[in-house]
């Protein structure tokens, strides 16, 4: 058997194995009514933690910050500042949604700001936007999937081919079980993902250079623009510090707000939970570093001719295939980073069909239960299917998509932010600024040309909403002292039975 | 150490963790030596604060769970 199909062999069990674990856990889980409640239950502290890194951490940690630290060089530390700067926050901002949710009764992040700020077509754009971010972040993943069975077969399955098994097996499993295979496959592929990158990324330097030093003093002696922060963009110039700087800010303010990670606040078991799953995040930002390093290796093993079709996300790939590794490490490895790309891959799904239907649809008709399962069936699939043909037909590369996607995201942070601390915020402002906002991101992703110090797109747009929001909030007249009480200060008071406004 | 001191300390190396790891300050660490474990000092310097925040973090989870346990007693 030549190499290539032992690697090959190794990815279509670890395929079936995923697929096997997304099934039965599915099936003990529908058991019972409360199977996604129950299920949350079970999980530990560990199964938690494994949860919360295997779904940060995707296709794009494995895939694409190597061809970042490859042919960008020191612009991907930018990667390993927004992580902490974003969730860090969140201990406390995380913790009050919880709590909100609890005496309100709230399941998704646009309840929660309608709740505050009534308004359906607040809720429908909220929904609208999170599925123009998720749609990009799918997308990535997809690609991730179908770059690496590209490379490990050689060639002869191709990106479009592989996408489309990988993500079958995704469709089929989140179709059938829902979150209950998320969190046990996610366990699973986490603990893989960790184990196999510190290997990797500490023993590639030494088998190469001869160590981690010897190999930065050669990148410093024959390439230095390589480690000369802010890196370098895309075609090999200097990046820009506004560039540089506002995707950290833009990212770490987003990070919280992908609503698959948001609702967490809403279903984990108690506060302690939820801080000590914050508290343990930085840990995975960690996990970067060998990532970078397995990247920087490559820089003068890897010819940018010798990757297909010169792009740098297949460096990671073709380099582990390049080592006279055994076989068997390749196949596990390369597994790693598939489950990477599949276990956010299926949350993202998840998240994107139930926000459709619980924000965007719900709130102008509302569904009974099966219905709604139903719809989101049909819309997990959609979501596969648009994602897919950007995959294959797209071209960006993977943390572009995530950037752009950031962009997106972080619009919904000044309407929790508000909703929770600002008592003067009102409808209209909320509303007009989360308009302004997204008009004003969207306006200069098309524009970049006029973009002030080549700041992010989603940066520039955050200012515009800041602006609209509190301009409106204060020229309206403020909410009434009691509504406003029940987020600033939730579970303070005794909630007053009131009719649910939707 | 209240619980207030806490948290307001750890806001503060919020606020520390935020400026060093923007424009301007990294522009003033922004150089390859001295290497730290093998790393590029900016590379180190990163991990660094990702060490620091963690390290916070476990400390204001201490107060803030022996708060809640004191509330619940």
């Amino acid at each position: 058997m030549e190499r290539w199909q032992v690697v090959t062999a190794i990815l279509v069990a670890y395929l079936g194995v995923t697929l096997g674990i997304g099934l039965i856990s599915g099936r003990r889980a529908s058991k019972s009514v409360t199977g996604y409640v129950a299920g949350d239950r079970d999980f530990g502290l560990l199964v938690m933690y494994f949860v919360t890194g295997a779904s940060v951490f995707s296709a794009f940690a494995f895939l694409g910050g190597p061809g970042w630290a490859y042919s960008r060089g020191a612009a991907a530390f930018y990667i390993l500042a927004y992580g902490v700067l974003g969730m860090f926050p969140w201990y406390w901002v995380g913790q009050k949604v919880a709590a909100t949710g609890r005496s309100e009764g709230f399941v998704t992040q646009a309840q929660l700001i309608t709740g505050r700020f009534p308004s359906r077509t607040l809720s429908v754009l909220i929904a609208v936007l999170s599925v123009a971010a998720f749609i990009p972040y799918i997308t990535l993943q997809m690609r991730g999937a179908g770059i690496v069975i590209e490379a490990v077969t050689e060639g002869h399955i191709p990106l479009w081919a592989g996408a489309a098994l990988a993500y079958g097996i995704v469709v089929v499993y989140v179709l059938t079980s829902g979150v209950a295979a998320v969190g046990w496959t996610n366990t699973f592929q986490g603990i893989f993902m960790v184990a196999i990158a510190w290997t990797l990324g500490l023993w590639l330097p030494r088998r190469i250079y001869g160590g981690i030093g010897p190999m930065f003093d050669r990148i410093a002696t024959e390439r230095p623009e390589l480690l000369e922060m802010p890196g370098l963009t895309a075609t090999g110039d200097p990046w820009s510090w506004g560039a540089f700087t506002s995707a950290i800010l833009v990212s770490a303010i987003g990070i919280s707000m992908w609503p698959h990670l948001f609702m967490k606040a809403f279903t984990a078991k108690d506060a302690r939970t939820l801080r000590r799953t914050v508290m343990l995040f930085p840990t995975f930002q960690l996990f970067l570093i060998p990532v970078f390093l397995i990247g920087f290796a490559g820089v003068f093993y890897v010819a940018p001719d010798q990757l297909p079709g010169g792009n740098v996300d297949f460096v990671l790939p073709t380099m582990i295939l390049q080592t006279e590794l055994p076989a068997l490490v390749v196949g596990l490895f390369c597994a790693g980073a598939l489950s990477a790309s599949m276990s956010t891959g299926d949350a993202l799904l998840h998240a994107a069909a139930s926000v459709t239907i619980e924000d965007g649809v719900a709130p102008l008709r509302p569904l009974d239960d099966r219905a709604a399962t139903r719809a989101m069936r049909v819309l997990v699939v959609l979501f596969g299917v648009v994602a897919y043909s950007f995959a294959v037909w797209g071209g960006s590369s993977l943390v572009v998509l995530l950037l752009t996607s950031y962009g997106i995201i972080a619009q919904l942070a000044p309407p929790v932010i508000a909703a929770l601390y600002w008592k003067r915020a009102t409808t209209a402002g909320a509303l007009s600024g989360m308009i302004a906002g997204s008009g004003a991101a969207l306006f200069f992703y098309f524009n970049p040309g006029l973009r002030i110090l080549e700041l992010h797109e989603g940066l520039l747009g955050l200012a515009v909403h800041l602006v609209v929001l509190i301009g409106v909030s204060l020229a309206t007249s403020p909410q009434e002292p009691d509504h406003v009480n029940r987020f600033l200060a939730p579970g303070a008071s005794p909630a007053q039975p009131e009719p649910a406004t939707p | 150490m209240s619980l207030r001191t806490v948290r307001i300390g750890a806001g503060v190396v919020y606020l520390l963790a935020l400026a060093a790891l923007t424009w301007p300050v990294l522009t003033r660490v922004n150089q390859v030596e001295p290497q730290i474990l093998g790393l590029p000092f900016h590379m180190a310097w990163f991990a660094g604060w990702i060490v620091v925040t963690f390290v916070t973090l476990l400390i204001v989870d201490r107060f803030e769970t022996a708060a809640e346990e004191e509330d619940r007693s």
